[in-house]
């Protein structure tokens, strides 16, 4: 597989994947940036690799691990980003995305690495044991860390499934 | 917000990342330029330290005379006099901002300068721009780019800053903080022969970075379009802000009074801080965002939409602020939402009227949409 076929193909899942890490757009652009760069270079080793894409994704994980601990984003004093936060806040009483603003704001909180976790979980559907190969960590540090992370955000880890079937439809 | 299962986690993750992550536009051409310039990099590195150590020493006179001509020492204030050069041209006319007038994008990046503009909005009638380098470059993660119509800007605040050169034409830059402030930022100002002002803000304390954007931009007047044709306005209410998401995920309108003007400088976003009436409306493409339709209510149909009013759904998913009132609508190819911010001035039936009035048209393909009218 050539590399234009490969990024084509997992650019955008990188992208999601990187913005549900950091929950900015901006950012999640130049994480995913930072990453197939250096992705492309070495192109012809990732490319043998079992799983190139798993590969990159741990890639990126630890792109925004190693980014969190070098420095704070700076903040642009006026920036589009400034225009699209009036506009939601214009728009805060979006309703469909009420509860979810209250569930990002909590996961904004988390630090980095309790965060990987719980996108590695919940959105990447990764196991214990797969989380803790990406992280470099034990799955028991993985369990640790998720549950610190989920009683930050108030997640009960039984599931309900009433509730579930209750819900489905809406948003 | 109660607790939540797994579940819930689950779908709140994926749904924000169906609704919020970035798109791939240009992102791959930009990991294909960055490329051989890293790779070279990467060469250098496993060439030897002391190669590298004497590639340095080797080019830091060369550094050090580019950094002077890049960064020339700041000239001494002008004492707030405009150059004639800089002077708004005598009988420009005002903005257009007549109800019903189309509204003009006016300037864009040129492509092969090494520059992008990622998104595009309108405040009144100033066009903004995000830009950004093609490929990374350190120091420089891009700025704001405000595009003022002629008539509409006035550039005293920045005639104490420095004189440079931005096309053949004097312009002004002016900085302030230092890196690592919150504040730290900088602005180029210049001006078109048209009349057309233009303001580029970034964090920065050097006019180069800024001069390289502004001769990159080019003046390419054309439609701003959207995909709704609005049939009736509120009585009183005007078009006053949009975000157009590139063109190709979605488009928020801001509809509210007309008295409103930007201000002339880079703090013009704070003056929406006063936005207390009017009603915002939001619309993109419905693919991918199926999950945000409220199935499990009945809608009530209103013209070519499906809509759930808030008053009819308290205790679900709509939910406002007290005095506010929203509507979630949909259309085959279309959702989106309206937020009315004070339903004395703005009731149900008016909200109604004007979704009666909306020509929808198809949110995922902009080849159908319609000019988006002040």
């Amino acid at each position: 597989m050539e590399f234009e076929e490969f990024a084509t193909a997992r650019t955008p899942a990188l992208l999601r994947y990187a913005y549900m890490l950091c929950g900015d757009r901006e950012l999640a652009r130049d994480l995913t940036q930072e990453v197939l760069i250096p992705t492309l270079v070495k192109w012809r080793r990732v490319s043998r690799v079992e799983r190139p894409d798993a590969y990159v994704r741990a890639m990126l994980t630890n792109e925004y691990l190693t980014m969190r601990r070098r420095k704070s984003p700076t903040t642009v004093t006026v920036s589009y980003e400034g225009i699209e936060e009036l506009c939601a806040q214009a728009s805060s009483a979006e309703a469909a995305y009420t509860e979810r603003a209250a569930m990002m704001q909590r996961l904004s909180t988390l630090p980095a690495r309790q965060r990987a976790v719980i996108v590695l979980r919940y959105y990447e559907d990764l196991s214990d044991a797969q989380i803790a190969h990406v992280l470099g960590c034990r799955a028991s540090t993985v369990r640790a860390y998720a549950t610190r992370a989920l009683a930050t955000l108030r997640v009960d880890m039984a599931p309900r499934p009433a509730l579930v079937a209750q819900n489905g439809g809406g948003a | 917000m109660s607790t939540f299962d797994v579940d819930d986690l689950r779908r709140i993750l994926a749904a924000e990342a169906d609704e919020n992550a970035p798109e791939m536009l240009g992102l791959v051409p930009s990991v294909l330029a960055a490329a051989p310039e890293r790779r070279r990099n990467r060469i250098l590195r496993i060439t030897g330290t002391s190669v590298v150590l004497a590639l340095l020493v080797a080019c830091i006179p060369f550094m050090r005379d580019g950094a002077d001509r890049t960064s020339p020492a700041p000239s001494a204030p002008t004492a707030g006099a405009i150059p004639p050069e800089l002077q708004p041209s005598p009988g420009v006319p005002a903005a257009p901002y007549a109800a019903g007038t189309p509204v003009t994008l006016i300037a864009s990046v040129d492509p092969g300068a090494g520059y992008v503009a990622m998104l595009d909005g309108l405040i009144g009638t100033t066009q903004v721009l995000s830009i950004r380098p093609a490929k990374p470059t350190q120091g420089d993660s891009g700025g704001v780019l405000f595009v003022y119509q002629p008539g509409t800007f006035d550039p005293a605040p920045y005639a104490t800053g420095q004189i440079v050169t931005v096309r053949g034409r004097p312009a002004f830059f002016a900085s302030r903080g230092k890196p690592g402030d919150p504040g730290w930022e900088a602005a180029l100002v210049w001006q078109d022969p048209s009349g057309i002002w233009f303001l580029y803000v970034k964090p920065g304390s050097v006019p180069e970075p800024l001069r390289r954007v502004a001769e990159a931009v080019r003046i390419t007047p054309r439609e701003a379009t959207v995909p709704m044709n609005f049939g009736t306005v509120p009585t009183g209410l005007r078009m006053r802000l949009a975000r157009l998401g590139g063109g190709l995920s979605d488009v928020l309108f801001d509809v509210t009074t007309p008295q409103w003007r930007p201000s002339p400088d880079y703090s013009v976003l704070n003056s929406l801080d006063d936005l207390r009436t009017g009603f915002t409306v939001l619309v993109q493409p419905r693919a991918g965002l199926e999950h945000a339709v409220p199935t499990a209510i009945p809608p009530t149909r209103v013209g070519e939409a499906d809509t759930w009013h808030s008053e009819d759904t308290s205790g679900n998913h709509v939910v406002t602020e007290p005095g506010q009132s929203s509507v979630v609508f949909t259309t085959d190819k279309c959702i989106g939402h309206i937020l009315v911010r004070d339903t004395r001035q703005i009731p149900r039936g008016v909200v109604d009227a004007f979704i009666a009035g909306i020509d929808f048209r198809d949110c995922s393909d902009p080849t159908t949409w319609v000019p988006l009218r002040y």
